[in-house]
């Protein structure tokens, strides 16, 4: 299993839980041996030497889109079966298609594009006010590039300026942001969470988490942690449930079916709201966004 | 198969067919009546199987039917609560998010104006994002066709290529609360909300149920993922009827065929109302029927159990109905052993007790008649060994003689031939059936006349007959067979009634016998040809003498007389009239194999051709002669004047036996004689010889002619034209230098005589030929002639005195030893006849040689006796002259003598 966000760590979860049910037992039909990447690794990662496939692996399964593209890559040379995880299938060439994915790949897709749009959509209807909306990204992450396709033309539609900030270390991400906290106006009304391992990443997050919360920014979040954290709302998917759906395809694979034959599963969004946090920067969430949340938080 | 209970019977006991027949009627009675059950309960079970599924499908299409019914009327809960006349745009928009959050499944809303304007739309998702153009454009279709709806609208199933997740909109009217129309809500609804639902239904323990669309493409599946690959199931029988809108596809009882999963199922398909899908579920085939398979199984292992039983019982019947059967058998069994006197016990059921009784009765009879009959058969065996032993003594005489028996009985035409006749022409007895026609057929064809007569004889007389004939052998050889008989068995009126005879083999009798006349034969020509020898030898002598004294006379007048002289032609004649009866004299000699010769090496290729060239005139003018000398021909002993005669008597031959024109073919040639030629060719031996050959065109000779050419005075010329003596010639001088003659003719085709000399081994040159050419040779030595003859002398002395040399004449041996003597000069050769009275001319010569070594001798005769010749070959060291002699003979003769060595 490649992982190459921790924070993703509950996908595992669920796998485990559903292949469990499915009459996987951990340890007794099935052994899971987890390698993690570091931060500091440059993009892309490459696994090659990984000692686990020296061993005789029977699946590979990664998540989220790096950590699929490098399982890909292991595969076409091992033949390895490959099992992918909230990894964005667009501009990553990870599958022919979602019906027959082709290969010996299939997974559970990261419905981006549909979320980002979403999320610009939402932060300009809670918080109207906002003209300009910082995105700091990992200029070389697959995720990129469709989401800005998605960002570019919305924002202009709405009236927004995107305050892009392309980095390609965290070093470069954090000094833009010290940079920014030296200036009287920072450049930005809003942040918006891209969906990159740099955004993701512990130290990324924390950076933009601290970065909103000295300046008083309304923050559009993603996971549930990144609202329990400090966003004023965050739309995605409950990582739990990824791992879930990713179950029955790794299930069909073990009972024989090629992986290039089943199709590719699309996880539901959610939406969460920090009530309180909105409060505090005055911001009113509109009552049908609240009807439609997963979870309030206040 | 045709089974015929003859085939059923054969080889089984009556307890066994009975104890089948028993068993066999029981299990065709329980497998009929067990059939017949279970076909009963089968259709039964069917039946409920049937409205088991049915009701299953039913409620799950009504579940399923359920979920878009409880999205449609949320959507028009909606409608109805929200007054359009008083609801702004904005408030629409609250309205559509809160659905939104209150239904999952629901993906898009929208609220629309009569026109089709969009009044507030709501998205779970942001509506820019890609590959969404195709979807917005059904949506947007669906959208402009229920902005005058009057009642719920629902879209066909479409497809979100992001997702490849089955999509449907659901529309109902917005009204006024004066139920005018304002407008429309239209809600785009995720199905895969419906999968879980459609999953939890349960089809029996291992069935399950799923939905298809009006294409047949399956919206709802636990296997979710064949769901997202858009399958299609109208391939399915219940789903194809439903598609393709058959008058069947209303709700059918199940069928049998291969499901969705692949397995054997009983489907049924039952088609919703609203929307236009068909929920479908399948049941594995053994689930659904396990109680047919159950009591199937059950009535099967009580058949078996029944049929067991019904074996058991009906062996124990058929025992108790055969025992007293068996019982008889066993008593029949052992009277058969041996025990004869034995009886059957009498008991059991009637039938077996009449059998019993009357089985015993009949083995009484039988024993009395068997005991008789073994009286019989005891006479009979004695009476059989007897015919045995004498049929062994004769087929012991039989062997032990060489001749073959044979017996041929007249009023069946039955034919016996003891082994000994197949084995005396080499055949294994009883290859050839002993019939007549074999007999006939092994006969020379020559001798079925005699042999058929014979028998035939013997059929009507009362004589013993004895006739030979051949008769084929194995080996393809004829045998000579001497067959006796008589007849042997006659009826009252002595016509025979059988015949009987022998056969023994007469070849080698008849082959001593053939040799035996060939011998004799061949002995009759010896003593007719040493007849002859004697004679012509005897006659030569004085016939010889006599022609010397005229041919003499004749050429001492001829010498003096010139040719215009009116005697010349008469001495001439004289002369040539001697000279043929000197060649009739020596070809006498020559035949019989008493011409004194001189033989010398000679190559006949220099030979031959000189004497041709004088034998021309022979052939004539329209005989082409032709002369094939052979290459590097071996030399042979020869005289050559034997040569001349052999040419001038075979070229005569030839000439008169072609009748006009045509060819005379002279050649030699070397050839080596093998073994295998001279097997052919008795008189001659293996070895290098030339062989000297005339071949003519002419008219050829048949076998009887050719049988008879080499005897002497065997002529087929006219009286006067041929001597008969010509061919005889031949032979005697071929056989006279060890040679062999063969003559290969036939009628019509020419004849070819080839001669085999042996080859002379050793000499390289032949011996040159003695010039007699040219001028007589003169003379002046003594030369004493001694003859007895006074004529001949007086001849002698004339032309020894003609030719120059001084003559002592001297009338016998006596005489001439005197002479001699008292010869004052020296004589230089003495000329001597070689047969006188007193003492020949060998003695003499020895004589005058004692007493004068220097002098040379030459003796003269007419025909040269065995005392200085062998076998007409002279001696080594004498020289010799044959009378009648010419002038020039003598002249070349005296010098050849004086002045060799």
């Amino acid at each position: 299993m490649l992982c190459s966000i921790p924070a993703f760590e509950p996908i595992l979860e669920g796998l485990k839980e559903q292949l469990g049910q499915l009459g996987y037992e951990d340890g007794v039909d099935v052994t899971y041996e987890v390698r993690f990447r570091d931060d500091r690794e440059p993009a892309p990662w490459s696994v090659k030497g990984e000692p686990l496939l020296a061993r005789g692996a029977d699946l590979l399964f990664a998540f989220p889109t790096e950590a699929a593209i490098a399982a890909k890559e292991v595969a076409s040379s091992t033949g390895l079966p490959v099992v992918f995880a909230y990894a964005g299938i667009e501009n990553s060439n990870l599958v022919d298609g979602v019906r027959v994915p082709g290969g010996n790949i299939t997974g559970v897709r990261f419905p981006g594009p549909e979320q980002i749009g979403k999320r610009l959509e939402l932060i300009h209807s809670i918080a109207p006010q906002v003209k300009r909306i910082w995105v700091g990204y990992h200029r070389e992450y697959p995720n990129t590039a469709p989401a800005l396709g998605i960002l570019r033309p919305l924002a202009r539609a709405f009236g927004l300026e995107l305050v892009e900030v392309p980095v390609s270390t965290l070093d470069e991400l954090e000094a833009d942001l010290a940079g920014r906290s030296q200036q009287d106006d920072p450049g930005m009304d809003a942040m918006l969470i891209m969906p990159d391992g740099y955004n993701h990443s512990p130290r990324g997050w924390e950076l933009i988490r601290d970065f909103a919360d000295r300046h008083r920014l309304p923050l559009a979040g993603s996971f549930l942690y990144t609202v329990e954290e400090g966003a004023v709302f965050g739309n995605a998917n409950d990582l739990k449930d990824v791992g879930r759906y990713a179950a029955p395809l790794v299930a069909k694979i073990f009972a024989g079916i090629p992986a290039g034959t089943i199709p590719v599963v699309t996880p539901e969004q959610d939406l969460y709201v920090n009530i309180g946090r909105t409060q505090e920067l005055g911001l009113e969430v509109p009552e049908g966004l609240l009807r439609q949340a997963k979870v309030i938080i206040h | 198969m045709v089974f015929s209970s003859a085939e059923f019977t054969r080889g089984r006991t009556l307890a066994q067919i009975l104890m089948v027949t028993f068993f066999a009627g029981i299990v065709v009675m329980l497998v009929l009546s067990g059939s017949l059950q279970l076909w009963a309960y089968f259709q039964a079970e069917q039946r409920a199987v049937e409205t088991n599924q049915l009701l299953i499908a039913e409620g799950a299409g009504s579940a399923v039917a359920g979920f878009i019914q409880e999205k449609g009327r949320v959507l028009a809960t909606a409608a109805w609560l929200t007054n359009p006349d008083t609801t702004t745009p904005d408030r629409w928009h609250l309205v559509l998010q809160e659905l939104l959050g209150l239904e999952p499944a629901f993906r898009r809303l929208e609220m629309r104006d009569l026109d089709g304007r969009p009044v507030a739309a709501a998205a779970r998702y942001s509506p820019r994002f890609p590959n969404r153009s195709e979807v917005a454009g059904v949506a947007e279709r669906f959208s402009q066709s229920c902005r005058a709806a009057t009642g719920a609208m629902i879209s066909d199933v479409y497809i979100d290529p992001a997702t490849s997740e089955p999509l449907v909109s659901l529309c109902t009217p917005v009204v006024n609360p004066l139920r005018e129309p304002r407008g429309a809500l239209i809600a785009e609804v995720n199905l895969k909300f419906m999968w879980d639902l459609v999953d939890r239904l349960r089809v029996g323990r291992t069935g399950y149920a799923f939905v298809v669309d009006q294409d047949g493409d399956v919206l709802a599946f636990g296997d979710t993922a064949r769901v997202l690959k858009g399958e299609s199931a109208a391939h399915l029988p219940p789903v194809s009827r439903f598609v393709t809108g058959s008058p069947e596809a209303g709700p059918r009882p199940a069928r049998i065929y291969r499901g969705l999963t692949g397995a054997v199922v009983v489907g049924t398909c039952v088609p919703l109302e609203t929307p236009t899908w068909a929920i479908v579920t399948e049941l594995p085939w053994a689930e659904a029927y396990r109680g047919v398979i159950t009591t199937a199984v059950a009535s099967l292992a009580i058949i078996g159990v029944m049929a067991l039983v019904a074996a058991v019982v009906g062996r124990t019947i058929s025992r108790s109905l055969t025992e007293s059967l068996v019982g008889l058998k066993e008593t029949a069994t052992r009277i058969a052993r041996g025990e004869r006197s034995l009886q059957a016990a009498v008991d059991g059921p009637e039938e077996v007790v009449q059998l019993s009784a009357a089985f015993n009765s009949m083995s009484s009879q039988l024993r009395q008649s068997l005991e008789a009959l073994e009286a019989r058969c005891t006479e009979i065996a004695a009476a059989r060994d007897a015919v045995k032993a004498s049929e062994e003594r004769l087929r012991l005489a039989q062997d032990g003689v060489s001749d073959g028996i044979w017996d041929w009985d007249l009023r069946s035409d039955e034919l016996y031939l003891s082994p000994v006749w197949y084995r005396m022409l080499g055949y294994d007895a009883g290859v050839l059936p002993p019939t007549w026609e074999t007999w006939f057929s092994l006969l020379h064809p020559d001798d079925h006349e005699n042999a058929a007569n014979e028998l035939l004889a013997a059929t009507t007389s009362d004589r013993a007959f004895g006739v030979e004939y051949r008769m084929l052998a194995d080996d393809g050889s004829w045998r000579w067979i001497l067959c006796r008989g008589r007849a042997v068995t006659r009826d009252r009126e002595g016509n025979p009634l059988r015949l009987a005879g022998s056969h023994s083999d007469v070849t080698e009798r008849r082959k001593a016998e053939a040799q035996r006349a060939e011998l004799e034969e061949k002995l009759t020509q010896a003593q007719r040809m040493e007849a002859v020898a004697l004679l012509a030898g005897g006659m030569a002598h004085d016939f010889n003498n006599l022609l010397s004294v005229i041919l003499g006379r004749a050429e001492l007048a001829l010498m003096r007389l010139t040719p215009e002289d009116p005697s010349y032609a008469d001495f001439s004649e004289i002369i040539a009239v001697g000279d043929r009866s000197a060649n009739l004299t020596r070809q006498l000699l020559a035949f019989a194999r008493r011409q004194t010769i001189a033989p010398r090496a000679l190559d006949l290729n220099d030979t031959v051709p000189r004497i041709l060239k004088l034998l021309r005139r022979i052939t004539g003018e329209n005989v082409d002669l032709v002369w094939r000398p052979g290459d590097g021909l071996w030399l042979v002993t020869m005289d050559p004047a034997q040569v001349d005669q052999i040419l001038a008597n075979l070229l005569v031959n030839a000439r008169d036996a072609i009748a006009d024109v045509g060819s005379v073919t002279v050649e030699t040639r070397n050839l080596t004689l093998d073994a295998a030629f001279c097997a052919t060719h008795p008189e001659c031996e293996p070895g290098d010889h030339v062989m000297l050959a005339v071949s003519d065109t002419g008219c050829g000779m048949d076998r009887e002619t050719l049988s008879k050419i080499f005897t002497p005075f065997f002529t087929t010329k006219e009286i006067g034209s041929g001597t008969g003596l010509g061919l005889a010639t031949v032979y005697g001088i071929v056989r006279q230098n060890h040679g062999s003659i063969s003559v290969d003719s036939e009628p019509g085709r020419g004849s070819t005589f080839s001669i085999y000399i042996p080859r002379l081994a050793g000499e390289s040159r032949a011996t040159p030929e003695p010039d007699d050419r040219g001028a007589i040779p003169m003379g002046g030595e003594t030369v004493l002639l001694v003859e007895d003859d006074e004529a001949l002398l007086e001849v002698c002395t004339a032309m020894l005195e003609e030719l120059g040399y001084t003559v002592v004449a001297a009338n016998g041996a006596v005489q001439a030893l005197e002479r001699a003597r008292v010869h004052p000069g020296p004589i230089h050769l003495a000329v001597s006849d070689v047969i006188m009275p007193k003492m020949n001319g060998r003695e003499l010569a020895h004589r005058l040689l004692a007493t004068f070594p220097g002098m040379k001798l030459l003796l003269i005769s007419g025909y040269a006796a065995d005392f200085i010749a062998h076998q007409g070959v002279l001696d080594e060291g004498l020289h010799f002259l044959q009378k009648p002699f010419s002038l020039r003979g003598l002249a070349v003769k005296l010098r050849e003598v004086l002045d060799g060595p």
